[in-house]
C-alpha cells in the first residue's frame, strides 16, 4: 500500500476520481433500478408515464401475474431445471477431465490437451451444428439444453491450472495407502476445490440461465421454452396482447385490469436479473482469479 | 539413524540419515575420515505410479484407469459437438439439400464462394461488420485499460471494490434483457433518456429506428455491458505489479503520470499485446468490445437493416432461416479461415516484436 502525502492536490485528485467512477457506477446500475421501479408499478398507471426511480403506485401484482400465468411460470421452472441440471453435468464433465489433465506425467496428456484446445480456434459453425442436432433427434428435446454445453475449454483450462496448483503431498499419502484415483478425487481433491467449483458453477450457471438462442432455433414446443426466449418473444414480437390475454386467464376479480403487457415485461426482466444479482457479488474474489488464469492461458 | 558397514578390514562406512544424508569412510588404522554430504530427491510416489516404464501400453492404461476414465465423457462430448460439425464444412462445397443429406448432395466445388461475392448484400454486410468492429475496437480497446490504470490510482479499497461489483453486473445479464432495458430507457414517449433530452429543449429521438445511429448505439450498449468485465484482467495484472517499483519511483521524484507511463503501462504491456493478437483474430466477428451476434440479433429490426446486418447475422438469416445451408456454411467457413489466418499472422508478429504471442 503506497502511502501518499495528503496534500490538497492529492485530495482533489481523489475526489475527481471518485466522482468519475461514481458516475460510471451510476450509469451502470441505474437502468436496472428503472426497470425494477417499473416492474413494481401498477400497469395501468404506467401507460404513457415516465418513471425515474420511484414506482408509480407500488404493487406486487406484476410478479403475482407471472406465477399465475401458466406460460411464464412454466418457463421459469424450465429455466431452473436447465440451470441446475446443466451446471451439474458441466461441472462433472469438465472437472473430471481437468483433474486427469492436471497430472504431470500422464502419458498422452499433451495429445488430450491439444484435442481440447483446437475447437477453441476452429469450429464448424452454426449450420453444421444445426444439422448435427437435427440428426441426433435433439430438437424439441430437453437434452438439447444439457448435452451440447457439457464442455467448455475456457472453464477446463481454469480448472486444470487450479488442480495443478494443489500440492502433490495431499494425494501421495492416500495413494501410498492404496487408494485409487477415484477415491482420491472425491475424498481429497474435491473438498479442497471449493473456490474453483464456486467459480465454474457461477460461469456455467449464468451461461445456462442466459441462454436463449439455442432454444429459439432448436425448440418449437412452447412447453420447453426457458425464461429468456419467452422474454425475447415478449420484447420483440409484440405478443403483448396474447400475453395479456393469458395473464387475465387464471386471475380473478379486479386484478384483471391493472396489469399491462409492459408491466409484465418489466417483471419478467427483473426475474431474469435478480437470481444473478443475489449470487455474483459473493463469488467475486473467486472468479477474478479464474478470469486472470484463463485469460493468460489464452 | 546411523548405519555401519564394514567395507574391508581397515575401513568402515558410516551412513547417517538424519538430520542430513552423510556418508563417512573411516580408516580404522590411520583414523582418517572422509565425509560426503548429499541430498536425496525422493521420487514422488505419484510420478512412480504414473511413469512406470516397463509396462505395456495396455497395462499402463489399466494401472491409471481412473484417470483415463475421467477424460472419457469430455472426450466424447467434444468429439460429438465440436469435431463432428467440423466435417459439416463439406457442405460449403456442395449444393446441399436436406432431403439428400450430406453424402448424396451434389458437389459443386468453389461455386458457393463465387455466389457469396456476387451477392449484392455482401459488400454492405461486410462494411457493417467492419464498421462496427472498428468502432468497437477504437473505443472498446483503450477504455478498459484507461479505466484499470486510473482505478489503480484510487486509494480507497472499499470504493474500488464497490465500483468493481457495480461495473460488471451488466456482463452477467443476457443480451435479451439488456435489449429490453435499453428499449425501455430509450422509448420515444416514456423513456427516461428522451425525457431528459426534451427537457433540455432538443428534439426527441426514436433511437432504434434511426439507421445511422445503429453503429454507435449498439457499440455504446456493448461497452456499457462489457466495460467492467473487460477491465478485470487489466486490474488484476496491475495489482500484481511490485509495489516497490512505485515506491522507488516516488523516492526518485516521479510524478503520478510519469509513474503511470513508466511502471503501470509496461507492467500490463504483455497482456495488452495478447489482447491485440486475439483482436486481430476476430476483426470480422467483432473486435474490441462489440455487440457480436447476440447484440445485433436483439437490437435488429427491419428499419435499420441497411446498417445493422453483419456477416454473422447474415449467416443466420440467409443460411438458417431461409435454409440455404450451403450458402451459410460457405460464408461461415470463409470468415473462419480469414480470422484464423489473421490470428496466426498477428501472433507471429507479436512473437517477433517482444516474444509475447499467444502460442
Amino acid at each position: 500500500m503506497i502511502i501518499q502525502k495528503s496534500t490538497l492536490k492529492e485530495t482533489i485528485f481523489q475526489t475527481i476520481l471518485k466522482s468519475v467512477f461514481g458516475l460510471i457506477s451510476i450509469i451502470t446500475i441505474y437502468p436496472f433500478l428503472n426497470i425494477l421501479a417499473r416492474s413494481l408499478s401498477t400497469g395501468k398507471e404506467l401507460v404513457g408515464k415516465s418513471v425515474f426511480i420511484v414506482p408509480v403506485m407500488a404493487t406486487l401484482e406484476n410478479y403475482k401475474a407471472i406465477f399465475l400465468n401458466s406460460m411464464l411460470s412454466n418457463a421459469l421452472m424450465m429455466s431452473l431445471l436447465r440451470t441446475s441440471i446443466g451446471t451439474l453435468c458441466h461441472l462433472i464433465v469438465v472437472g473430471f477431465a481437468a483433474y486427469a489433465c492436471s497430472k504431470r506425467g500422464l502419458k498422452g496428456k499433451r495429445l488430450f490437451m491439444l484435442y481440447f484446445m483446437i475447437p477453441m480456434y476452429f469450429s464448424g459453425g452454426l449450420l453444421p451444428s444445426y444439422i448435427l442436432i437435427n440428426s441426433l433427434h435433439l430438437r424439441n428435446n430437453f437434452l438439447v439444453y444439457i448435452l451440447p454445453g457439457m464442455f467448455s475449454t475456457f472453464n477446463f483450462l481454469i480448472m486444470v491450472t487450479y488442480f495443478r496448483s494443489l500440492p502433490d503431498s495431499f494425494e501421495e499419502s492416500a495413494i501410498i495407502d492404496g487408494a485409487s484415483y477415484l477415491k482420491v478425487f472425491f475424498k481429497i481433491i474435491l473438498p479442497l476445490s471449493a473456490p474453483i467449483i464456486a467459480t465454474i458453477t457461477l460461469f456455467a450457471a449464468v451461461s445456462h440461465w442466459n441462454s436463449y438462442f439455442d432454444t429459439l432455433i432448436y425448440v418449437s414446443n412452447l412447453k420447453l421454452y426457458t425464461l429468456q426466449p419467452i422474454l425475447y418473444s415478449i420484447i420483440r414480437e409484440a405478443q403483448a396482447s396474447a400475453i395479456l390475454e393469458q395473464a387475465k386467464y387464471g386471475m380473478s376479480g379486479e386484478r384483471k385490469t391493472t396489469v399491462t403487457s409492459e408491466s409484465i415485461r418489466m417483471a419478467t426482466m427483473c426475474f431474469t436479473i435478480i437470481p444473478i444479482l443475489c449470487v455474483y457479488p459473493f463469488l467475486q474474489k473467486y472468479f477474478i482469479k479464474g478470469v486472470m488464469i484463463g485469460g493468460i492461458k489464452g | 539413524m546411523i548405519f555401519f558397514y564394514l567395507c574391508n578390514e581397515n575401513n568402515i562406512a558410516v551412513y547417517i540419515k538424519y538430520p542430513a544424508h552423510i556418508v563417512a569412510f573411516i580408516n580404522i588404522k590411520s583414523k582418517e575420515v572422509y565425509c560426503i554430504m548429499f541430498q536425496i530427491k525422493a521420487p514422488s510416489t505419484l510420478d512412480n505410479r504414473i511413469k512406470t516404464r516397463n509396462s505395456s501400453i495396455l497395462k499402463y492404461i489399466w494401472y491409471n484407469k481412473w484417470l483415463y476414465a475421467f477424460m472419457l465423457p469430455a472426450v466424447l462430448a467434444v468429439f460429438i459437438f465440436s469435431y463432428i460439425p467440423m466435417w459439416g464444412i463439406i457442405i460449403a462445397f456442395q449444393d446441399f439439400e436436406p432431403l439428400k443429406g450430406i453424402f448424396h448432395s451434389d458437389f459443386v466445388g468453389l461455386h458457393n464462394f463465387k455466389v457469396i461475392f456476387d451477392n449484392p448484400d455482401f459488400a454492405r454486410n461486410l462494411r457493417n461488420t467492419l464498421g462496427i468492429s472498428l468502432l468497437g475496437f477504437t473505443f472498446g480497446f483503450p477504455l478498459p485499460i484507461i479505466l484499470a490504470i486510473f482505478l489503480n490510482e484510487l486509494t480507497s479499497t472499499k470504493f474500488k471494490r464497490f465500483f468493481q461489483t457495480a461495473s460488471y453486473l451488466p456482463h452477467f445479464i443476457s443480451w435479451v434483457t439488456v435489449a429490453g432495458i435499453m428499449y425501455t430507457l430509450m422509448d420515444y414517449n416514456t423513456g427516461i433518456i428522451n425525457k431528459i433530452i426534451s427537457t433540455l429543449g432538443i428534439e426527441r429521438v426514436e433511437f432504434f429506428a434511426e439507421p445511422s445511429l445503429f453503429w454507435p448505439l449498439s457499440v455504446g450498449i456493448a461497452i456499457w455491458k462489457e466495460l467492467g468485465w473487460a477491465a478485470i484482467i487489466y486490474i488484476a495484472t496491475i495489482a500484481s505489479i511490485d509495489p516497490e517499483l512505485y515506491e522507488a519511483a516516488i523516492v526518485d521524484g516521479a510524478g503520478r503520470y510519469k509513474r503511470m507511463i513508466h511502471i503501470t503501462l509496461p507492467g500490463i504491456a504483455p497482456i495488452i499485446s495478447l489482447s491485440l493478437v486475439l483482436t486481430a483474430g476476430s476483426i470480422f466477428s467483432g473486435a474490441g468490445i462489440c455487440p457480436g451476434f447476440d447484440g445485433v440479433f436483439n437490437l435488429y429490426n427491419a428499419v435499420v437493416s441497411e446498417y445493422a446486418e453483419t456477416i454473422d447475422y447474415w449467416v443466420y438469416r440467409e443460411g438458417l432461416m431461409r435454409t440455404n445451408f450451403s450458402f451459410g456454411t460457405s460464408v461461415g467457413l470463409l470468415f473462419s479461415v480469414i480470422n484464423l489466418t489473421l490470428l496466426l499472422c498477428a501472433n507471429k508478429i507479436a512473437n517477433k516484436i517482444n516474444d509475447s504471442g499467444l502460442f
